[in-house]
C-alpha cells in the first residue's frame, strides 16, 4: 500500500515537472520570438479567416479581411476613385452596356500561373452560379455575356446600364479571381475550392480553425512587393485580452475595423498617451440614429424635427469619441462618391424644439417632467445592442437630451442577433444603425432605402411624404450614363433624406490601428479590410 | 454489483433524450431565430419567399418534432449536420474543439489533485492556525471572485507586468496553465473547504478513537484512516466536477482565447447556429452523465450500502 502511495505521487510529480519543464522551454522560446530573427508579426481580429478562403461563395464564412490579402478584383475602389488592379486600363461604352478590361501583362497567380481573360471568364462564370445570393448586386442581375477579347482582354454587357457596376467589381466578394488550379474539377466553387490560389500580395500558409492564420508574401504579387514577408491573424474575441496580449508584447497590432473591433475608445487613446504607433482612418462609414416614422408619434414631422433639434450631437461625438470621429453632418460622408452635395446637418436648438412640441400638442405641465398631449406622456422606446460600447453611450445621451425638452426615453439594451433582427424587422421606435460603407456606399444603401423590407431607414422613411418619388428615382438613377444627371439625382436623393428628419447622422465612424513602437506604413483601405502591404517592422 | 451497474447504464438513455428534446425546444425560443439572423447578415427581405428558402435551406421548414427524429437519426449515425453559418461539417469542428477544452479541463484538473490535499491537510493538520486561517481567506476569495475578473487579474499580473506566462495561447503547454489555474481555482476552493471540514469531522469518529485504543501511532491514524475516510465524499463530488469543468470553460476559453468549446458555442449561440449548439449540448451531457455514472459506480464500489441498496447499517 505504501508503495502504491509512494509511486501515486511520483507519477503526480513527475506529471508537474513534466508540465513545469514544458513552460520553460516554452517561455524560453516566447523570449526569442521578441528578437528580430524569428519574430513573425501579429495582428489581432475577433473574427476566424474561415475554414475555406473561398472568394466566390457567399455562404462559405470567410472572412473579408482575409480575401483581400489573398485575391485582386479587377478593380480596386479608393477615396471616391476607380483604381487599377488586375485591370491596368479599362473602358465603358458610352450606352454604358458595355465594360472592356484589359488584363496587365505582369498579372500572375501564387502557384506561378497567368491570370488572363480566359481565367476571368472561368471566375464569372463560377461566380453566376452562385448568383441568387448576389441578387442584390446590379452586375449580377444585370448581366448579359462576358467573354474574352483576346488573351489579355475580358469583356461583359450588361443588359442595361448600371452606373456603380465598377465599383460593384471592387467589392471584396464576390468578384475576385481565383487561379485556375483552385477551381473544382467541373469549373465550380460553389462545392468548395481546392486550394486558395490568388493574386493578392499574400498567400494563405498555415491556418488552425478559431486559433490563428500565417500568410507569407506572394512572390508572384504584381504591385509593390509587401515589406512583411510573414505574418499571423491571431483570433481574439474578448477585446480586454486582445489588448493584454497586445500590452504583453504578443501582438504586434490592433485594428479596428466594421469586421472586428478590440478596443473601445478609450483603449485605444490610453494606448495613443502610452506612446504606441497609432493611426486613424479617413471615414469610412457613417452612424446614425434612426427615427421610425411608422410608430407613432415618430409619424408626427414635428416630433421628428423636434427631436433632432434637440440633440446635441456636436457634445454627443466629443464626449463619446474626444476628437477620435467627426461630427457627421449627413447621411454619407462628403468624400463618398457623389455625395459631396453641400448638406449642413442639423442645428442645436433645444428652444426651437420645445416649441415645435407645444404646436405639435404635447404641451409641458407646470411640475411635470415629460411632455403629455391627452393625458398620454411623451414617450420613445431604443433599443440597442448591449454589447455595443458606442450604441449604449449613444442610447445613453440620446435619453438624457430628450428629457431635457420634455420626452421620455425608455432605453433597453438587447442581445446583437435579437437587436438586429427587432431593427431590421422594423419593430422599433429609435435605433442605431450605419452606412454600409465603401464600396457599397452610397449605392447599395440608397437601393435598400427603395426596395420594401431591406433596413431600418427604409422603415423609417417609407411612410414619408414623396417616399415613391425618392424610391423611384434610386432605381431611374442606377440605368443613367451621364454622370451630370446622377450627381443631380444625388443631390435629391440626399436633400430628401435630411429633409425627412427620421435619420440622425451622428457620426463618421473611422477605422483605427495601435501598434507596437517601431512598426510603420500602417495605410488604410476601405472599410472592411486590413491592409498590411505596406507596414513595416523596424526594430 | 451487476444489477445497479446495468440500472446506472439503463439511465443515461432516458436522460439523454430528456435533456435533448428540453434543449431542441428551448434553442428555438430564443429571440430571433436562425432564419431572422441569415436573413439579417444577408441582407435579405424578411419576406415570406426569403423565410421559406432559408427554412428549407436549414432543414426548419417541418414541424420541430419532425426536426428532431431527422436530427436523433443523423446523430445516431454520427452525423451532426454541417453549420448554418459557413456550411461546414459540425463533427469534425466539435472534434477539434473538444479536445482543447478536455487538454484544459485536464489541466485543471491536475491543478485540483496537487493543490486541493497541501491546502486541505494543511488547514486540517492544525485548526485556526495561520495555515488554515489562510486558507479560509482562499476558500472565500476562490469562490467569491468571477472567473472573468480573476482572468483578467491573472493575465495582468503574469502576462502585461511580469511577462512570465502568456496571454492567449502559443502553441506550447506553457499556454494551459493561466486558463487551468484559474478555470481550477474555484474547484480547489471548494475541495480544500470540503475536504477540511471532512477532517475535522471526521476527528471525532470512532474508528479514530479505536484505531488510537490499538496504540496505532498518530502519523499512522492520520495518513490510513483520517485522511482516507475524509478523501472519500471528494471522490465522488470529482466525478460531477468534471462535468463542470468542461461545461464551465465558456468564459475562461473566451477571457484566455482558447480554441475550445467554449469559445465555439459562445459563436453558434451569438449567430443561431443550431446544428453546433445542439452537438455541443449533447456533448457536455454526455460528459456530465458520464462523469456522474462513473462517480456513481466508484461510490457504490467503495460504500456496500449504495451498491445493496439498504442504506445506512450502522
Amino acid at each position: 500500500m505504501k508503495r502504491r502511495t509512494f509511486f501515486c505521487a511520483l507519477h503526480t510529480l513527475a506529471l508537474t515537472l513534466a508540465l513545469l519543464a514544458g513552460c520553460s522551454s516554452s517561455q524560453a522560446a516566447q523570449n526569442s520570438d521578441g528578437s528580430a530573427s524569428d519574430h513573425v508579426f501579429t495582428v489581432a481580429c475577433s473574427s476566424d479567416i474561415g475554414e475555406e478562403l473561398n472568394p466566390h461563395l457567399y455562404h462559405s464564412g470567410a472572412a473579408l479581411y482575409a480575401l483581400n490579402y489573398v485575391y485582386d478584383p479587377l478593380v480596386m475602389y479608393s477615396k471616391g476613385e476607380i483604381q487599377p488592379a488586375l485591370a491596368d486600363e479599362w473602358h465603358v461604352s458610352d450606352d454604358g452596356l458595355t465594360y472592356t478590361f484589359h488584363i496587365r501583362d505582369n498579372a500572375k497567380f501564387s502557384d506561378g500561373s497567368v491570370c488572363d481573360a480566359a481565367n476571368v471568364v472561368k471566375n464569372f462564370d463560377a461566380i453566376l452560379q452562385d448568383r441568387d445570393a448576389y441578387a442584390w448586386m446590379g452586375v449580377c442581375a444585370n448581366m448579359d455575356k462576358y467573354y474574352a477579347v483576346d488573351e489579355q482582354t475580358f469583356e461583359f454587357k450588361l443588359t442595361q446600364p448600371y452606373y456603380p457596376a465598377l465599383q460593384e467589381l471592387a467589392s471584396v466578394r464576390p468578384w475576385r479571381m481565383l487561379g485556375d488550379a483552385g477551381f473544382q474539377d467541373d469549373g465550380s466553387t460553389l462545392g468548395g475550392i481546392k486550394a486558395p490560389i490568388g493574386t493578392g500580395p499574400f498567400v494563405l500558409s498555415e491556418y488552425k480553425a478559431n486559433e490563428y492564420a500565417e500568410f507569407v508574401r506572394n512572390d508572384y504579387y504584381w504591385g509593390e512587393a509587401p515589406k512583411l514577408d510573414k505574418f499571423r491573424v491571431q483570433i481574439i474575441e474578448d477585446g480586454q485580452t486582445a489588448v493584454s496580449a497586445f500590452e504583453s508584447g504578443q501582438v504586434d497590432m490592433l485594428y479596428d475595423n466594421y469586421e472586428s473591433s478590440l478596443m473601445g475608445i478609450d483603449t485605444f487613446k490610453s494606448l495613443q498617451d502610452e506612446g504606441y504607433t497609432s493611426a486613424i482612418s479617413d471615414p469610412v462609414l457613417t452612424r446614425v440614429i434612426t427615427l421610425n416614422s411608422s410608430k407613432k408619434p415618430l409619424d408626427d414631422f414635428n416630433v421628428r424635427k423636434a427631436i433632432i433639434l434637440g440633440l446635441d450631437r456636436a457634445t454627443m461625438v466629443d464626449s463619446i469619441f474626444g476628437g477620435l470621429e467627426e461630427l457627421a453632418q449627413s447621411y454619407y460622408w462628403p468624400g463618398v462618391m457623389y455625395c459631396d452635395v453641400g448638406l449642413k446637418g442639423y442645428e442645436y436648438n433645444p428652444d426651437e424644439a420645445a416649441k415645435l412640441l407645444d404646436e405639435a400638442g404635447w404641451k409641458l405641465n407646470d411640475g411635470d417632467e415629460y411632455r403629455t398631449k391627452d393625458g398620454e406622456v411623451l414617450s420613445l422606446e431604443y433599443y440597442y445592442d448591449a454589447a455595443h460600447a458606442v450604441q449604449t453611450s449613444f442610447a445613453q445621451v440620446f435619453q438624457a437630451d430628450m428629457k431635457k425638452i420634455g420626452i421620455k426615453v425608455d432605453i433597453f439594451g438587447e442581445e446583437s442577433s435579437a437587436n438586429s433582427n427587432r431593427i431590421y424587422g422594423g419593430d422599433f421606435q429609435v435605433g442605431y444603425s450605419v452606412s454600409w460603407g465603401d464600396p457599397q456606399d452610397p449605392y447599395s444603401t440608397l437601393n435598400a432605402m427603395s426596395l420594401d423590407g431591406y433596413t431600418d431607414e427604409q422603415f423609417a422613411l417609407a411612410p414619408c411624404e414623396g417616399y415613391d418619388e425618392f424610391a423611384a428615382t434610386v432605381q431611374r438613377t442606377f440605368s443613367e450614363t451621364d454622370p451630370t444627371v446622377i450627381q443631380e439625382n444625388h443631390d435629391f436623393l440626399l436633400h430628401y433624406i435630411e429633409d425627412q428628419y427620421c435619420i440622425i447622422p451622428i457620426s463618421y465612424q473611422t477605422n483605427r490601428a495601435i501598434a507596437q513602437k517601431g512598426v510603420t506604413g500602417i495605410e488604410f483601405g476601405y472599410s472592411n479590410v486590413m491592409p498590411l502591404n505596406t507596414v513595416a517592422v523596424d526594430r | 454489483m451487476k444489477r445497479y451497474l446495468i440500472k446506472q447504464l439503463l439511465l443515461i438513455l432516458p436522460t439523454l433524450l430528456i435533456v435533448t428534446i428540453i434543449s431542441f425546444a428551448m434553442i428555438r425560443l430564443m429571440p430571433a431565430d436562425a432564419v431572422d439572423v441569415y436573413l439579417v447578415t444577408h441582407h435579405l427581405e424578411k419576406n415570406e419567399k426569403n423565410i421559406a428558402v432559408a427554412k428549407e435551406r436549414f432543414g426548419l421548414d417541418e414541424p420541430v418534432p419532425v426536426q428532431y427524429l431527422h436530427w436523433l437519426k443523423d446523430i445516431i449515425h454520427l452525423d451532426f449536420g454541417k453549420t448554418y453559418s459557413t456550411n461546414q461539417a459540425v463533427a469534425p469542428m466539435l472534434g477539434k474543439a473538444l479536445v482543447k477544452t478536455l487538454q484544459l479541463a485536464a489541466a485543471s484538473a491536475i491543478w485540483i489533485v496537487v493543490v486541493t490535499p497541501v491546502l486541505g491537510i494543511g488547514a486540517a493538520a492544525k485548526p485556526e492556525g495561520a495555515m488554515d486561517r489562510l486558507t479560509r481567506i482562499y476558500c472565500l476569495c476562490g469562490t467569491a471572485i468571477p472567473t472573468f475578473v480573476l482572468g483578467f487579474i491573472l493575465i495582468r499580473l503574469f502576462s502585461v507586468n511580469w511577462k512570465l506566462l502568456p496571454a492567449i495561447p502559443d502553441g506550447s503547454a506553457v499556454s494551459l496553465i493561466l486558463p487551468s489555474f484559474t478555470l481550477s481555482l474555484s474547484h480547489i476552493a471548494y475541495f480544500v473547504q470540503m475536504l477540511r471540514n471532512e477532517m475535522l469531522e471526521n476527528r471525532g469518529e470512532m474508528f479514530v478513537l479505536y484505531a488510537r485504543a490499538r496504540g496505532l501511532h498518530e502519523k499512522r491514524i492520520f495518513w490510513s484512516h483520517l485522511l482516507k475516510n475524509s478523501v472519500q465524499p471528494l471522490v465522488n463530488t470529482m466525478g460531477i466536477s468534471i462535468g463542470g469543468l468542461i461545461a464551465g470553460t465558456v468564459i475562461v476559453e473566451n477571457v484566455f482565447s482558447w480554441p475550445g468549446l467554449g469559445r465555439l458555442i459562445t459563436k453558434a449561440i451569438l449567430s443561431r447556429d443550431y446544428p453546433v449548439i445542439q452537438g455541443y449540448i449533447l456533448i457536455v451531457a454526455v460528459t456530465y452523465i458520464c462523469a456522474n455514472t462513473i462517480s456513481d459506480l466508484m461510490s457504490a464500489i467503495v460504500d456496500p450500502r449504495i451498491r445493496l441498496g439498504k442504506g445506512d447499517v450502522s
